[in-house]
C-alpha cells in the first residue's frame, strides 16, 4: 500500500491521484464503514432517488439520475438546533454543535460542486460553527453521473465535473470503479479497507468513454455563453419577460427548498411550556416565499410574485456568483422537475432573456440603420439662468445649454409642456363656479381663479372653497388675503387642524360646502387635491344634486415622462398625462 | 378534543400554565373568568351567534381552533344545499325542530385573533401557540404552502406519482403529515394569504382533472373560501 501513499500535499496544493478499485472491495469498504460510522447514501424510492440511511451496501444505488433532495442536507440541515437556553435568573446559553461522523456515499458532481460554494459562504467568509463541524466530519464519497436527468444542465454551467471538494470520487468503468483521490482523509480510507490498483491505460480511455457518452445524453444547451448571464441579467432587470414568466408562481417555494445551492434560513426561538429553557433553530428559508422579504409594520421590499422570481434567478446566475466566485445554480434540474408551474428552469430563463435582449438589440440597429444617427432628432436640455420682467405680459428667459456649449447660430429651441389639457374654460363661460382646492390643488386652480377675475363678465359666482392641513401650509397667503377682501369673489377656508394664532374655519374642506349656497342647475365645480377628498367632496357635490357632468377633476398622477409612455399615470388604457389630467366626473368613468 | 391527546407530561406543563376554567368535553367545572378563550367548530345555528359574541366580549384573545372555527371546513359542505335540504337529510321527519343556518367561520361573527389550523388541530401546534401568548408574542404560523414544508420532509411530489394535491395554495405548518403519510394534501388549514388559484386550476387541469373536479377538491374544506364564492 506504500505505492499508493497516494497524495502529494504541497504547500497545501492537494494533486488528486487516480487509482482502480474493482466492486467487490468497494462493497466491502462500504460493509465496513457502516460498521463503524453513520452512512447515508442514495436510495431508490418510488421510482425516483433519495438520500437516506444506508444499512446494507444491497441499499445504495450509485447509477441514479438525480434524487429528490440534494445531500447538502447533511452539511445544512432543514432544521438545525444552534443554541440551547435557560431563562430565569441564571440565564444560561449553550452552543450546540453536531458532529456525529458520517459518510456521505454517491455524490454526484454538480452536487460536489454546490457544496463547494457552501463552503464559501459558510467557512471562508464569517465562519459558521455550525456548518464546520458537520463539514469537517462529513466523509464525500463522490461518483460521476453517467446517466443524467433530462432536466439536468450541468455542462452548461461547468458542473459536470468536480477535480476536487471530494475525499474520493468514482467513475464506473464497468468491472472496477475509477477512483479521484481528493484528500488524506480518502486516501486513508482506501489504504484501510481497500485494495487498489493502479490504473491501466485501458482505464483510463474507459472513464474518459464513459464521461464522454454521459455529456451526449444532456440535450439542455445554453445559446450564450455562461460568463455573459451575470451582465445579461443586468441588462435585463426591468424586462416584460419577469412578470409574464412569474404570473403563474405559488410562491411554494419548491424551487428553493430542492436546491443545492440555496442557503437562505432562518432564525427561530422555541421556549417550553414551563418558560424556563429553550432552544434556537436555524430552519431552511427561501426568497420565493411571500414573506420573506416582509419588515415591520408589514411592509414587503418583495411583496410580488415577479420581484421575488427575478431576485431567485439573479441570486442563481448574478448576486451569488459576485459576492462568492462560484454560480449560485450547478445545473442539476431539480427544480424543473419540482416546480408544477413549469417556470422555474435557469437555463429555459436565461436563454429567454438571452433572446429578448436579442431581439431588442436586433431592433435597436434596425431603427439605427433605417435612420441615419445624424438625422435623429437628439435634444440638448437647456436651464433658465435668468428671468427678467419686462411689463405685466412680457418677460425675457436667459438660458443656457446644460452641457455648456454655446448655443450657435440661430438655434431651434423647442419648448416642452405643459402637458395634458387644461380646465375647459369655453363650457364653463356664463356659468356659476364653485372651485374645491385642497392643499397643494391650490396651485393649478389658482391660475383659474386668475384667469376669470380677469374676464370677470365672462363667468357668473365664483365660489373658492380652500382646505390646509394647518394654517402654516396654507399657500399664496398673499393672495388668500386679497381674494377675502375682493366682492369678485365668495372665499371661504378651512384648515384641518388649528393653532393658537387660527381663529378661522376648522375641520375638513367638505364641512365649506354646507355652507354655500349655489344652483345645481347653472354651477360647475372644480375640485383639485389629493384622491381623499375627492372621495368626499364629490359625495358631498353630488347630494347637492350637481350632475356628473358639471364636476371637475384633475387627477394628479406620479408622471416619470409626461409624453405617455413610461406607463405610471395609466389608468386603464387612458394616460393621465395625455388625456387629462382634468376629466369631468361623467368622463372619467 | 384533540387538546386531550396532549402526552401526560405535556398535560401537566399546560396545566401548571395555564388554568382551564370552562371546557365542556373535559370537564364538569364552568366558570366565565377567562383571558384566552379557543373556539373549536362552525356557526351553523342563529342561537351561537350571541354567545359567540359574548365569549368576544368576555375574552380578551380569542383563538379559533381547528378547521370548521378557521375556515369553516367540512361543515360548509352542506352550505351547496338548501337548508331545509340539509335539514331533512339530517334529521329527516324531526327536522321541524330544529334550525340552521349557512355554515360560516367564526371569524365571520367576531374578530379572531390567532388561529391554531388543522383537521384535527395538531397539539404541537396548539401548544406553539399558547407558549406565545403566555410570552406575548405572536405564535409564528408559516404563511407559505404546504409545499415548502413538503420538500423539506424529503417527500416526492405526489403530481409524480400522478396524484392531484391541494398543497401548492394551502398553509403549511402541518409538516405534510399527509403526504408523509402517502395521501396527498386536502387544503384543511384553509387557503395561504396570496393564493395563486388560476395556476393551481391549470395545474390540476393539466395532470388530468376537469374543471368539475378541481371545484370539488376545493370544496371539502374550502367551499367558505373567497375562492369559492
Amino acid at each position: 500500500m506504500e505505492n499508493n501513499s497516494v497524495l502529494t500535499a504541497d504547500k497545501g496544493i492537494v494533486t488528486p491521484k487516480a487509482v482502480v478499485i474493482n466492486k467487490r472491495s468497494f462493497r466491502n469498504l462500504i460493509e465496513a464503514l457502516i460498521k463503524n460510522i453513520e452512512v447515508v447514501g442514495v436510495k431508490a424510492k418510488d421510482g425516483k432517488y433519495v438520500y437516506d440511511r444506508i444499512a446494507s451496501f444491497d441499499e445504495l444505488c450509485l447509477d441514479y439520475d438525480v434524487t429528490v433532495i440534494p445531500p447538502t442536507k447533511y452539511l445544512f440541515p432543514p432544521i438545525e438546533t444552534i443554541l440551547q437556553f435557560k431563562t430565569g435568573n441564571a440565564v444560561k446559553a449553550e452552543p450546540v454543535l453536531n458532529n456525529t461522523p458520517r459518510a456521505i456515499i454517491g455524490v454526484h458532481p454538480y452536487d460536489i460542486r454546490a457544496i463547494e460554494l457552501l463552503d464559501e459562504v459558510f467557512i471562508a467568509t464569517n465562519p459558521d460553527p455550525n456548518y464546520i463541524a458537520r463539514r469537517q466530519s462529513s466523509l464525500i464519497i463522490g461518483v460521476d453521473c453517467l446517466h443524467p436527468s433530462p432536466k439536468s444542465f450541468a455542462p452548461c454551467i461547468g458542473t459536470n465535473v468536480a477535480e476536487k471538494g471530494f475525499d474520493f470520487l468514482l467513475t464506473d468503468i464497468g468491472d472496477s470503479y475509477m477512483v479521484t483521490i481528493g484528500s488524506q482523509k480518502g486516501a486513508d480510507l482506501l489504504a484501510k479497507y481497500a485494495q487498489v490498483s493502479d490504473p491501466t491505460s485501458d482505464d483510463i480511455v474507459r472513464q474518459k468513454v464513459v464521461r464522454d457518452e454521459a455529456l451526449t445524453k444532456c440535450h439542455l444547451k445554453l445559446n450564450c455563453p455562461k460568463e455573459r448571464i451575470p451582465k445579461l441579467l443586468e441588462d435585463s432587470y426591468d424586462d416584460a419577460y419577469w412578470e409574464k414568466r412569474a404570473s403563474t408562481c405559488l410562491s411554494c417555494g419548491s424551487c428553493v427548498m430542492v436546491c443545492p445551492t440555496c442557503f437562505c434560513f432562518d432564525v427561530q426561538d422555541d421556549v417550553s411550556l414551563n418558560l424556563k429553557d429553550g432552544e434556537r433553530t436555524r430552519l431552511w428559508d427561501g426568497c420565493m416565499l411571500v414573506d420573506f422579504a416582509k419588515v415591520a409594520a408589514g411592509e414587503n421590499f418583495r411583496h410580488d410574485k415577479t420581484s421575488r422570481f427575478r431576485h431567485r434567478i439573479y441570486r442563481k446566475g448574478k448576486y451569488v456568483l459576485e459576492r462568492y466566485g462560484k454560480m449560485g445554480c450547478v445545473g442539476c434540474g431539480r427544480c424543473v422537475t419540482a416546480c408544477l408551474a413549469e417556470i422555474a428552469s435557469p437555463i429555459e430563463v436565461f436563454n429567454a432573456i438571452d433572446e429578448s435582449f436579442r431581439t431588442k438589440q436586433a431592433a435597436l440597429r434596425a431603427l439605427r440603420e433605417s435612420r441615419p444617427e445624424n438625422e435623429l432628432y437628439t435634444p440638448r436640455p437647456a436651464e433658465v439662468v435668468r428671468v427678467e420682467r419686462l411689463g405685466t405680459m412680457e418677460k425675457v428667459f436667459e438660458f443656457k445649454l446644460k452641457d455648456g456649449k454655446p448655443l450657435g447660430q440661430r438655434p431651434v429651441v423647442g419648448i416642452r409642456g405643459p402637458f395634458g389639457n387644461g380646465f375647459p374654460i369655453s363650457t364653463m363661460a356664463g356659468k356659476d363656479l364653485l372651485l374645491g382646492a385642497g392643499g397643494t390643488g391650490l396651485f393649478p386652480l389658482r391660475s383659474l381663479v386668475q384667469y376669470v377675475l380677469d374676464k370677470r363678465s365672462s363667468f357668473g359666482r365664483m365660489i373658492l372653497l380652500f382646505g390646509a392641513r394647518s394654517p402654516s401650509e396654507r399657500l399664496f397667503v398673499d393672495d388668500l388675503a386679497a381674494w377675502k377682501q375682493n366682492p369678485d369673489i365668495e372665499f371661504l377656508e378651512t384648515v384641518d387642524k388649528g393653532d393658537k394664532d387660527w381663529s378661522g374655519n376648522v375641520g375638513v374642506i367638505t364641512t365649506l360646502i354646507s355652507k354655500v349656497q349655489f344652483d345645481p342647475k347653472k354651477t360647475v365645480a372644480v375640485v383639485v387635491g389629493p384622491p381623499i377628498m375627492y372621495r368626499f367632496i364629490i359625495a358631498e357635490l353630488k347630494k347637492r344634486d350637481l350632475a356628473d357632468e358639471n364636476i371637475i377633476v384633475s387627477l394628479e398622477r406620479r408622471m416619470k415622462c409626461g409624453v405617455g409612455k413610461c406607463g405610471h399615470c395609466q389608468i386603464n388604457n387612458v394616460y393621465v398625462c395625455q388625456e387629462g389630467p382634468v376629466f369631468t366626473l361623467a368622463n372619467q368613468r | 378534543m384533540e387538546v386531550l391527546n396532549l402526552t401526560g407530561e405535556e398535560m401537566l406543563d399546560l396545566l401548571g400554565a395555564v388554568e382551564i376554567v370552562n371546557f365542556r368535553e373535559a370537564i364538569t367545572n364552568r366558570a366565565d373568568n377567562y383571558d384566552i378563550a379557543f373556539v373549536e367548530g362552525s356557526i351553523t345555528r342563529e342561537s351561537e351567534i350571541p354567545r359567540l359574541q359574548q365569549i368576544r366580549e368576555q375574552a380578551k384573545i380569542v383563538v379559533a381552533l381547528g378547521s370548521c372555527a378557521c375556515i369553516g371546513g367540512v361543515n360548509c359542505l352542506k352550505n351547496h344545499l338548501t337548508m331545509n335540504q340539509a335539514l331533512q337529510m339530517v334529521y329527516g321527519d324531526s327536522a321541524k325542530y330544529y334550525d340552521t343556518i349557512l355554515a360560516r367561520p367564526i371569524s365571520a361573527v367576531i374578530r379572531v385573533d390567532y388561529y391554531v389550523r388543522n383537521c384535527p388541530p395538531i397539539t404541537s401546534e396548539f401548544l406553539k401557540v399558547v407558549k406565545a401568548l403566555l410570552l406575548g408574542r405572536k405564535p409564528e404560523i408559516p404563511s407559505y404552502p404546504v409545499c415548502t414544508e413538503c420538500k423539506v420532509a424529503g417527500n416526492i411530489c405526489v403530481f409524480e406519482l400522478g396524484k392531484t394535491c391541494l398543497g401548492p395554495v394551502t398553509r403549511a405548518g402541518c409538516k405534510a403529515i399527509c403526504v408523509t403519510g402517502g395521501r396527498h394534501c386536502w387544503g384543511c388549514r384553509g387557503l395561504v394569504d396570496e393564493p395563486n388559484i388560476n395556476s393551481e386550476e391549470e395545474i390540476l387541469k393539466k395532470y388530468g382533472l376537469t374543471v368539475e373536479q378541481v371545484v370539488e377538491k376545493f370544496k371539502i374544506y374550502n367551499t367558505y373560501s373567497e375562492v369559492m364564492r
